[in-house]
């Protein structure tokens, strides 16, 4: 078994207590990040090759290098919204071990020059939000959040941000449209948040998993994250796996894992012994993959390769009874009824592909649908203010 | 100044701008919904969408600045598939009922989808219907037309910040919804959101079905309200069809952009002021002589009579006449050696929200501020033998009033031009029938100094002649002669109506 | 009859607002705060919020009618909301909810005439690996089945327990 660093309450299922934390090496990282420049913290979690957990990939220290070094007010922000279909892995990191992500955005928030910090947690969570403010009570009363953290001077508040119930608040500048009071609608870039960002200030946004890793990059040293994962995609991953499988759930493994080895290994295999029809390996917007994909790398690159992404490397499995089209109708309406509404091509044209694929399911199909809704795809596809 | 090209085009432009902004600027048409350039760039429509080269994907235009060495293309394949992808998909839901939406003929969607669009429908799905709403005294809302450029809203809530207007639910099922019609009413420049709407889901409810806007003709006037000096487009109503009620001369004001200025807006006041001058039961049309219709020959003999009596005279300008006008009676007072008077315009208090809306309720007042003519209610003695009056009812204070009358009661020789019979032509011996605004070329000096043209598309009607032509004849063939002596004598400028053009020139 | 906050909602809205720079941030958590005041977002609700954080209806309606978590109208005691996104429909989260349809007589959005139950089709509870979930008011109810919801329905009909 490789080791644990974010799920350590699968060392100490009491890990979401401080003591516990502490016992297992807890808050070094910040005591070590405090020691140093922050541009040297920086510098380290862009040598660690740590790329961003929420979808994207972006190289997580590089995004941290794009904060203006100025004496504006900066904020650094934690997208807990969780809302892509199929994923449900941040909520562990916040409920069972929620110290190891207030460490990483202390770390962060000193390497970065951001004295403020919010999570912005998906409004259903709300027993999750109770767990993860426990600890930032127990944070805050311990030294390690707020005024002069550990003597060393710097000030660190962390507050969190309840959501409501929209899917488009995972998007980055839709997240800080809602942070600040607003519908969710994302923001045309440039400027980029690390210019113009929440309250028009400099402001990293970053997926809770990602944040989390910061911690044991720091106490442990970049190099010692270089060793877990292939190259340029380090580290470990939690893989959330649903659908078809005997033992869905959370699985924290080596980035690169194969995605036999998920799903029959870890997660116990397809129900009832039957065969793979389909995997998405990525959140539902992720391209779909067949059996023959079974043995790619979950990987960013490896399922580049192969013409879909990682996404938040949530697994959802369908088995050889699966309608496909049912599915894609399901998915097609999520996305419909998910559109902000703001810009044309979303808003008007993912209604009318879930109304196609819903005919198509219902038996009523037409000549030329499969190319219509490609030809719609071709029209929003990259015409659209934010790239989901 | 940087360089780029554009549809393989090298044009050196300024540092600065959008993509949209220097397309404009050379008549490069790039369409656009919700871009405007009195708002916020939103950027929602994605109908600008370019290729920029180098860029994986298209760039709205207006939002992308321009870069030195960018190469953008306007015209490709890629980019007209895109527009007619959105137009396709603003189409989807709309209900395409031109022949009787009253935007049709200035819609943008029309002309684009004209230009661009699909001329194939490919959804078999129905189209969603909502009910037309009157949704204040003076707007109405069709939703089932609205493109959700947000428009409306941005204009209520960055201009006027009144914020009447929001977007409620959200994908498909956003819509325009208004919070506060009484607001919406109170508003004093509420109705702008009907120009502003690039398709026809906002509308006066004073121009519903009123007109088709193809049969109109528009010209470039300065609203004459107060001393902002707004732009207008004036509908003008010139031709008649059996379908087409007889509505006009003057059909409506709209707002005409001024970039120099940055003013996009009218004030309702202004706009609806437009009624106003399509009232002819007053309109004097005929010179009138002791309260009697006369001959332009009788008219003309008393002037000749008047001016060559020798006796002192006054001639009092008016802030409501064009500077034309006015110079032409400052030439009479110069050449008589006549005293010039100007009367106290009529002030206003501002509403709320004011914006550019200004207190003196008068066009050319800064004329008379700019000469330093004095007062007529400073002037120390009334009595002259001879007083020339121009038009200037309805803009000035009592008191300048008062001291008017009692100038015209004691001359001799008493001239007023008047378009409407008043207080003024009543007592005076000689009332000449006076163009009024939109009958004449002429121009405005408004409050920040700026003279702006105002163009006189409904001509002189019969019996009607510039007060130049009343005092010199032919001495000037037209009123830009004026205009250009008028610059070079007072203002020690050269000026015309086109270095003038559309937008004006400050002083 | 319009709607009001107590000085003691006012306390509360106030330290709430202190975590922002500006009130207008404030907004979705003030409309959290009350919504589990009056029950539900209503007309008047959103005025109440607009008046106390200083900001134009216009703005907080937006908002009120974006996010799908605020309520514009009523709900029953128990706020039924099964995610049927694919996960969950995967592992018959169709099924669940049909049958609560059936049992409950109502449609998706619907309350019962006892004002106990409100059924809503829900989109991703992020609960995957726990499929089909249901959450009632805020607690999740995880991998669940016809029997299960049968049983939780009936427990929560005689008040034998209380989410």
């Amino acid at each position: 078994m490789s080791e644990y660093v974010l799920f350590k309450h699968l060392i100490d299922p009491e890990v979401r207590e401080l003591a516990h934390y502490v016992k297992l090496g807890g808050y070094e990282g910040l005591k070590k990040a405090l020691g140093m420049e922050p541009v040297e913290v920086v510098e380290e979690v862009k040598k660690s090759n740590l790329r961003g957990r929420g979808g994207a990939g972006f190289p997580c220290g590089l995004k941290w290098s794009f904060m203006p070094k100025d004496d504006r007010q900066k904020y650094f922000v934690c997208n807990a919204d969780e809302g892509e279909p199929g994923t449900f892995k941040d909520r562990y990191i916040m409920s069972d071990n929620p110290h190891q992500l207030i460490e990483g955005m202390v770390i962060g928030g000193f390497a970065m020059g951001a004295t403020i910090g919010y999570v912005y947690i998906r409004g259903e969570f709300q027993f999750v939000a109770d767990q993860l403010q426990k600890a930032v009570d127990e944070a805050y009363e311990a030294g390690y959040l707020g005024k002069n953290i550990l003597g060393s001077g710097f000030d660190f508040d962390l507050y969190l941000h309840m959501g409501a119930g929209a899917y488009i608040c995972g998007e980055e500048t839709g997240l800080i449209q809602s942070l600040e009071g607003h519908t969710g609608q994302p923001r045309l870039k440039p400027p980029f948040p690390a210019q113009v960002g929440v309250f028009g200030k400099p402001t990293t946004v970053n997926n809770v998993e990602t944040i989390a890793c910061v911690p044991d990059i720091i106490r442990k040293g970049a190099n010692w994250f270089l060793t877990i994962g292939p190259e340029r995609n380090n580290g470990t991953k939690i893989y959330a796996v649903s659908g078809h499988v005997n033992n869905p759930g959370v699985f924290e493994l080596p980035m690169g894992t194969s995605l036999r080895e998920i799903i029959f290994e870890h997660a116990g295999g397809i129900l009832d012994g039957k065969k793979v029809k389909a995997i998405i390996p990525g959140g539902s917007s992720a391209p779909v993959l067949g059996p023959e994909h079974l043995d790619v790398a979950m990987d960013f690159d490896s399922l580049k390769e192969v013409g879909s992404m990682l996404g938040s490397g949530a697994i959802i499995v369908m088995h050889e009874d699966t309608c496909i089209v049912e599915v894609f109708a399901r998915l097609a309406e999520f996305y419909a009824h998910e559109s902000c509404g703001q810009c044309t091509p979303c808003r008007e044209g993912t209604p009318w592909m879930a109304k196609i694929i819903r005919n198509i399911e219902n038996g009523d199909g037409r000549e030329g649908d499969i190319e219509l809704l490609y030809d719609i795809c071709e029209k929003i596809i990259g015409r659209t203010i934010c790239p989901l | 100044m940087m360089n780029i090209k554009i549809d393989n085009k090298e044009h050196s432009v300024e540092e600065g701008q959008t993509i949209l902004e220097v397309c404009r600027n050379l008549d490069i048409e790039i369409p656009h919904f919700c871009y405007h350039p009195g708002l916020s760039i939103a950027g929602n429509c994605r109908m600008c969408l370019v290729e920029v080269k180098g860029m994986p994907k298209l760039m709205t235009a207006c939002s992308t600045m321009v870069q030195d060495k960018m190469e953008i293309f306007t015209d490709s394949d890629v980019v007209k598939e895109a527009r007619k992808g959105v137009l396709e998909f603003i189409l989807l839901d709309h209900p395409v009922d031109c022949p009787i939406c009253d935007k049709s003929g200035e819609c943008d969607l029309q002309n684009y989808n004209f230009d661009y669009g699909i001329d194939q429908r490919r959804s078999i799905f129905p189209k969603e219907r909502h009910k037309v709403e009157k949704i204040s005294e003076k707007i109405y809302k069709n939703d089932n037309r609205c493109v959700l450029c947000t428009r409306c809203i941005r204009f209520l809530d960055e201009v006027t910040k009144t914020h009447e207007f929001t977007t409620i639910e959200r994908g498909s099922h956003t819509h325009i919804t208004c919070v506060d019609p009484e607001g919406l009413d109170q508003n004093p420049f509420a109705s702008n959101i009907a120009d502003l709407c690039p398709v026809g889901a906002l509308g006066l409810n004073e121009f519903r079905f009123k007109k088709r806007v193809w049969l109109t003709e528009h010209v470039r006037a300065v609203c004459p309200g107060c001393e902002a000096g707004c732009n207008l487009t004036v509908d003008l109503h010139t031709k008649q069809t059996p379908l087409d009620p007889n509505v006009g001369p003057v059909v409506r004001f709209t707002s005409a952009d001024n970039y120099s200025m940055q003013r996009f807006f009218i004030c309702d006041e202004g706009r609806y002021s437009y009624s106003g001058y399509n009232e002819t039961e007053r309109r004097l049309l005929h010179p009138e002589l002791d309260g009697e219709e006369t001959t332009n020959g009788k008219a003309k003999a008393f002037l000749k009579e008047a001016l060559s009596s020798e006796l002192t005279g006054a001639v009092v300008l008016s802030p409501l006449a064009s500077v034309e006008e006015n110079y032409a009676a400052i030439l009479l007072a110069e050449q008589m050696g006549y005293d010039l008077y100007r009367p106290s315009p009529f002030r206003k208090d501002l509403p709320e929200p004011a914006l550019f809306i200004e207190k003196i309720k008068a066009p050319n007042h800064r004329m008379m501020k700019l000469l330093e003519v004095p007062k007529v209610t400073d002037m120390e003695s009334s009595d002259y033998g001879v007083v020339l009056v121009l038009n200037s009812i309805g803009s000035i204070r009592d008191n300048s009033l008062v001291k008017i009358l009692s100038l015209l009661k004691r001359a001799k020789y008493s001239i007023t031009f008047e378009v409407e019979r008043s207080e003024f032509s009543e007592n005076s011996k000689l009332a000449l029938p006076a163009p009024m605004f939109l009958e004449e070329d002429g121009c405005f000096i408004n409050s920040s100094k700026r003279i702006q043209r105002s163009t006189g598309g409904l001509g002189y009607p019969e019996g009607v002649r510039p007060l130049w032509e009343w005092l010199f004849g032919n001495r000037f063939t037209n009123s830009e002669s004026l205009l250009t002596q008028f610059s070079n004598e007072k203002l020690g400028i050269e000026l015309s109506y086109e270095k003038i053009g559309k937008e004006g020139v400050e002083l | 009859m319009s709607l009001r906050f107590t000085e003691q909602d006012m306390q509360n809205i106030e330290v709430i607002c202190q975590r922002y720079p500006d009130k207008k941030a404030a907004t979705l958590p003030t409309l959290h705060f009350a919504q589990k005041k009056f029950g539900y977002i209503s007309e008047d609700a959103v005025k109440a919020v607009a008046a106390v954080l200083n900001l134009p209806v216009a703005h907080v309606l937006g908002v009120a009618t974006f996010y799908t978590m605020y309520n514009k109208k009523p709900v029953g005691k128990y706020h039924i909301q099964v995610c049927t996104n694919i996960s969950c429909a995967l592992m018959g989260s169709r099924e669940i909810f049909q049958h609560l349809r059936q049992k409950l007589g109502i449609a998706s959005g619907e309350t019962t005439e006892d004002k106990l139950f409100t059924l809503q089709e829900v989109e991703c509870l992020g609960s995957c690996g726990t499929a089909p979930t249901i959450q009632i008011n805020e607690k999740y109810f995880e991998s669940m089945t016809v029997e299960k919801i049968d049983e939780l329905v009936e427990s929560l009909k005689k008040g034998e327990i209380d989410v």
